[in-house]
């Protein structure tokens, strides 16, 4: 049995979703690590067992966000975007935004198990889009 | 009765997940990430250009920080073994995007 401490399953864990979410979330390291836990309270309960519950918080504001984060971010869902609310998720449409972001948000809550919820947000301009072009 | 996959090593964090393992909805490729490094929450958010406060409110997500922003909670010394990480690192490649 090999012990991992939190440091070196953080990195693990940031080489993994670069590698899931094609994002160079890789380059957030050591250097750009903190972990203000009273900021970025858990949002879901934290088990209770002996050893306590650490925070890691990185941000990359570099990171470009393009369709090669979207796709890996559909193929999440179980279909894709084939099927449901995701259908709308055209990335034509979504990266010609003024505004756009995607989200990927897990928690553990006591009783009910791990629930994952993924995000998309956008902020458009239909004013833009349309042919009159019109804007006030 | 549950099936239980000799190589998924159980995590201290994530005791339900020792013997509940239903991927038919939950993604595998999130879930398998989740378990190797054990982690409790996590909070992943890419997001491009920079939120208009004036003009659009506040966002009914929060996260709105230009770039990529990633928060975890993870509980202190899980002993997992080393076969668990070749399997993870496999589990990364093959969900890389072509």
């Amino acid at each position: 049995m090999v012990v991992y401490r939190v440091d070196q399953r953080w990195q693990g864990l940031r080489n993994a979703l670069a590698g899931l979410f094609c994002a160079s979330l890789g380059h957030l390291d050591e250097q750009r690590t903190t972990a203000p836990a009273l900021t970025f309270q858990p949002e879901g309960s934290l088990p209770n067992f002996t050893y306590p519950h650490q925070l890691r918080h990185a941000t990359l504001p570099s990171e470009h966000v393009c369709t090669e984060n979207l796709t890996p971010f559909l193929k999440l869902l179980p279909c894709k975007s084939r099927s449901g609310i995701a259908s709308l998720l055209n990335p034509h449409r979504l990266f010609d935004a003024d505004w756009h972001g995607l989200g990927v948000h897990v928690r553990f809550q006591e009783a009910v198990g791990v629930e994952v919820r993924l995000t998309f947000q956008g902020v458009f301009d239909p004013v833009r889009y349309s042919n009159e072009k019109r804007r006030g | 009765m549950t099936k239980v996959c000799p190589f998924l090593i159980p995590v201290h964090s994530l005791l339900d997940w020792q013997v509940a393992q239903h991927y038919t909805l939950f993604p595998l490729a999130l879930g398998q990430i989740l378990r190797e490094y054990a982690v409790t929450e996590l909070h992943l958010s890419l997001n491009a250009g920079k939120w208009n406060y004036d003009a659009w409110g506040y966002p009914e997500e929060p996260g709105v920080s230009t770039g990529a922003e990633l928060w975890v909670w993870m509980g202190e010394s899980v002993p997992t073994s080393s076969v668990s990480l070749l399997i993870v690192s496999s589990v990364a490649h093959g969900s890389l995007q072509g």
